[in-house]
């Protein structure tokens, strides 16, 4: 029990710190690629964004890194706010600290989705080490949701402070 | 005892070599070390009847030593029966190889379960993120 308890509160703290971090990173504009370009920005490493025709039932984002490079894929044609829902999810992961090639806690969930077929020591063997947990999913998509209502928020507020708007009409 | 011949045994096999390593870093399987792997679990054979059963020279190994060989190599027997089951593995086989190839550090996707239509986008991705390492990774196109 004290394990899981002080497991929560590590992960209560890590995402107030992410969320402070978002608050840092979400651009005025709400742009979801000026949010990307902070992030990249911040975490010091190039995001490339990867527009991929992906179908609904094709992971709806991936998030890939490499040596030197990040590599955000997200679907192709879709709507805006599905297209920002998708990068806040992995912008998410990152903003969380998740690093995928570091998480060494249970790489068998990721071999077992990805080569279900094959026993998963042997799947290991074909590449190197990956992780991949459910905790992070969830926190990424807690980071998300903050993030799109930071960036519709952003958004709201330049509408009324843009040179034109109302507000600076009525001065 | 030998069984009947199973087909294009040869080229399942050869591609269970040229993808699937020994453990710790040691490279591919040689035709010695898989009949080493054999002997642990209580099967023996010769390396040159693995060479035949690689070549094609030979196509009728005993159930036993398929389903050694299927046990050494990691996949369900059924590789070397099932043309769906083949398929799968294949399919599972090229995103690893892939994931390797790109030379992902890491990955994150989101999905309830990566089925084929799942896969072959995923190996499309990281095929795409291969080239952009190849042409020097960073971020600008």
């Amino acid at each position: 029990m004290g394990r899981g308890t002080r497991d929560r509160f590590t992960r209560l703290s890590e995402r107030k710190r992410a969320v402070r971090a978002a608050r840092k990173l979400a651009p005025r504009d709400g742009n979801p690629d000026e949010l990307v370009s902070n992030v990249a920005a911040h975490r010091g490493r190039p995001i490339v964004m990867m527009p991929m025709p992906l179908p609904a039932e094709a992971p709806s984002g991936m998030w890939v890194s490499t040596e030197t490079s990040d590599y955000l894929i997200y679907p192709a044609e879709t709507t805006l706010t599905r297209r920002t829902a998708v990068i806040c999810h992995e912008v998410g992961h990152m903003l969380m600290g998740h690093d995928p090639g570091l998480v060494d806690e249970s790489p068998s969930s990721l071999l077992s989705a990805l080569a279900p077929d094959l026993m998963p020591g042997h799947a290991a063997r074909v590449l190197a080490r990956h992780g991949y947990n459910n905790a992070q999913e969830s926190d990424a998509e807690y980071l998300a949701t903050v993030l799109v209502t930071l960036l519709a928020r952003a958004k709201h507020d330049e509408g009324w402070s843009r040179p034109g708007s109302i507000s600076a009409r009525l001065r | 005892m030998d069984g009947p011949g199973v087909p294009g045994l040869a080229a399942k096999l050869d591609h269970l070599f040229a993808t699937i390593p020994q453990p710790d870093n040691r490279g591919a399987y040689t035709n010695e070390a898989v009949v080493a792997e054999l002997r642990k679990v209580g099967v023996t054979v010769s390396a040159v009847h693995v060479s035949h059963l690689r070549t094609g020279r030979r196509d009728n190994p005993s159930a036993r030593l398929l389903a050694g060989l299927a046990e050494v190599f990691g996949v369900p027997i059924a590789y070397f029966f099932d043309p769906e089951r083949e398929q799968a593995v294949n399919d599972q086989l090229a995103a690893l190889t892939a994931l390797r190839d790109a030379q992902v550090q890491g990955l994150m996707l989101r999905s309830g379960g990566v089925d084929a239509t799942a896969m072959m986008h995923l190996v499309a991705a990281l095929e795409q993120v291969r080239k952009r390492e190849a042409e020097g990774g960073q971020g600008n196109p």
